[in-house]
């Protein structure tokens, strides 16, 4: 089966993932696409889209507990899937093939 | 320190009601409230933030309704559920609106309860008596067209030419004195004639009724005497009949015990045949009139017009047989029920049309403070309905609002009413007929009931009709700036007109009932009524001689 073919924000959100490895959850995944990426991510995307990845099969999470600055409320701990991690790569390479050739002509001015 | 901060409470509502009800939930609200606590700036930017969030959640999850499917019916259920602990805590939230609310509706209630309660035992309930509306109550009237007592002969007369009753029978209440035991006793006695249960239509529990020809002078005496009295002077022995009971000197056989429960007019401890009286000179001479009453039976087909007008015939033909003793005496027949609540039946209906106006002040109250309240609350309506907030669904919530209060204003009304009755009774003027059949009333209290829970609804639903009627965008607008819509403003004005309108006729009342109170405790007896004091003392049986009462009347005057 050729991997999932993953638009920009899945993308996004797979990577934040993986990077906050055993502390990815929805919070925590939004404070790193606003850091990293400069993306402020409206909580209703976020969370359609992360299921959006469950559906795919791309993504799993485990509930954990929760805090008292949750009062209580649980988590949801998200972890990339191997099929995740194969449509992370399949993107990538798609993008490295798009890119080889161009790298002059997009460089950064100096 | 926003490490306690709470969110926007209506902001919440909407996550727990759109958001599915499992950890995945769970965990969305937990990522919100920890982003909103764990955020810096002030609170209103927190809370603006949290609003944003939270409506773009609850927008998609309501959208893609992720968490229905076959949980469906709990679902629904979890819903109403979270409508009602939503519902107590906007009520508690706001208790003096609570307070308000609910001891408007039970004082509705309750007093309209507790009215109604009496005016149903005293005059709705049929009398507890075999065909009670076939019963009537005749009686003598005299020259100023004033209620007379009927004398003996005149009744006589009656019964043998009567055709539009059945049977006629004559009673009268004496006081009784029942010598021959420990002491001496008053008994609460009633003299009647044979016919007298069978009119009725009651038939002893014990024993039999009075032998036919009880009423002929000289007859063997003969008492029925009460259940009650049967087990507590008795000691309710089967072998009573045939015992004989010295009731005035007058040695009685006791032939029957009364069922359970049976009153005529009042409770009585025991019914006296006529017999040791009937031959007497004073109740032979057509012009005494002794107290006695007659009660008919109506013959089927016949009415209470029809024999009043024959009495009224065969009054006007013993007036030409007797001009002496019967000139100028009519006759008057009425219904028995009728006449048993004759002296409080306005009394009551004007109670009762007062409760009527109290709970329509109620209700009307009720429902200005419901609208009111729905104008406040704009803004939160209008959110939930620029969200999708369907007019059933707000109606849902506000339904449950509605009926919760009116459920809690219901119970404590009932509990008011229990309490007020029971005053009641306990205030209410000696001699009120029937008292000992006023309780709760299994009719009046649904219809408090649902007069409050309809007046709750329909003015609870108001705004939710307003809020999905108007534009949401518009009302948004307006609930932003304050300003409550133009409908709710009119019907409030409507309804504080109808309110005071009410207000007035019950305080005019009111006054108007303290200002006959005041005349009648200022009314002149025609003699001095303080330092004094009444005795009343009977002298019973026949050893008490003409002159022998002189002679007691004599000595009395001079203690």
């Amino acid at each position: 089966m050729p991997p999932a073919c993953l638009g920009e924000f899945e993308q996004l959100l797979l990577l934040a993932v993986l990077r906050l490895g055993s502390e990815a959850y929805g919070a925590d995944i939004a404070r790193e696409l606003e850091a990293r990426a400069g993306r402020t991510v409206s909580r209703g995307a976020l969370y359609t889209s992360l299921d959006r990845l469950e559906d795919k099969g791309l993504l799993r999470w485990t509930l954990a507990s929760g805090t008292a600055i949750r009062d209580g409320l649980p988590r949801r701990a998200y972890t990339v899937t191997p099929g995740g991690i194969e449509a992370l790569r399949a993107s990538r390479d798609v993008l490295r093939r798009m890119w080889r050739g161009l790298e002059g002509l997009l460089k950064e001015p100096s | 320190m926003t490490g306690d901060r709470r969110p926007p409470r209506f902001a919440r509502w909407l996550l727990d009601r759109t958001l599915p009800t499992d950890g995945r939930g769970g965990a969305m609200r937990g990522d919100l409230l920890e982003e909103f606590r764990t955020r810096g700036g002030s609170p209103a930017r927190a809370a603006a933030w949290y609003w944003r969030h939270a409506l773009s959640v609850s927008m998609r999850y309501a959208r893609t309704g992720r968490h229905r499917g076959k949980e469906q019916e709990l679902m629904r259920l979890e819903s109403l559920w979270q409508d009602v602990r939503y519902a107590v805590r906007s009520y508690v939230k706001a208790p003096s609106f609570t307070l308000a609310v609910v001891a408007t509706l039970a004082l509705g209630i309750g007093a309209s309860t507790a009215i109604f309660s009496m005016v149903n035992g005293i005059l709705l309930q049929p009398l507890p008596l075999r065909d009670p509306d076939r019963l009537v109550y005749i009686n003598e009237v005299n020259a100023a067209g004033n209620r007379i007592s009927v004398a003996w002969p005149t009744f006589l007369d009656w019964t043998t030419r009567a055709r539009t009753v059945e049977a006629l029978a004559l009673s009268r209440e004496e006081p009784i004195t029942l010598t021959g035991m420990e002491r001496a006793q008053r008994l609460r006695g009633r003299r009647m004639t044979a016919a007298f249960l069978t009119v009725i239509g009651v038939q002893p529990a014990l024993g039999h009724d009075f032998s036919q020809d009880a009423d002929r002078p000289s007859a063997p005496p003969e008492v029925l005497v009460s259940e009650g009295f049967w087990q507590t002077q008795l000691g309710a022995a089967p072998t009573v009949l045939g015992r004989t009971l010295m009731l005035d000197n007058v040695a009685y056989t006791i032939v029957g015990v009364l069922p359970h429960g049976f009153q005529f007019l009042r409770p009585y401890d025991v019914f006296v045949s006529m017999g040791p009286v009937s031959g007497t000179q004073q109740l032979l001479e057509r012009g005494n009139h002794s107290g006695f009453n007659a009660v008919g039976r109506l013959r089927i087909g016949a009415d209470v017009a029809d024999t009043d007008r024959e009495f009224k015939t065969i009054a006007t033909a013993l007036e030409r047989e007797y001009p002496k003793t019967n000139a100028g005496l009519s006759a008057r027949a009425e219904g028995l029920a009728d006449r048993v609540v004759a002296d409080i039946r306005l009394t009551l209906l004007a109670l009762l049309g007062a409760v009527g106006f109290l709970l329509l002040i109620a209700c009307v109250n009720v429902a200005n403070l419901l609208i009111a309240r729905g104008a406040g609350r704009q803004h939160e309506l209008a959110v939930r309905a620029a969200l999708g907030g369907g007019r059933l669904q707000l109606c849902g919530q506000l339904l449950v609002e509605s009926t919760l209060v009116s459920a809690i204003g219901g119970v404590l009304g009932v509990g008011l009413a229990f309490w007020l009755l029971r005053a009641l009774i306990a205030v209410a003027p000696e001699g009120t007929p029937r008292l000992e059949t006023v309780r709760l009333d299994a009719t009046a209290l649904p219809f408090a009931l649902t007069a409050a829970a309809i007046c709750g609804i329909v003015f609870g639903l108001f705004p939710a009709f307003q809020a999905s009627r108007a534009d949401a965008q518009q009302a948004l607008m307006r609930a932003r700036s304050g300003r409550a819509g133009a409908g709710s403003h009119r019907v409030r004005r409507v309804l504080m007109v109808v309110e005071t309108a009410l207000a007035i006729i019950l305080l005019t009342g009111a006054g108007l009932t303290m200002r006959t109170l005041q005349e009648l405790t200022r009314l002149d007896a025609g003699f001095r009524i303080d330092h004094l004091l009444t005795q009343r003392v009977t002298l019973a049986g026949a050893q008490w001689t003409e002159g022998r009462r002189r002679n007691f009347s004599t000595i009395s005057s001079r203690a």
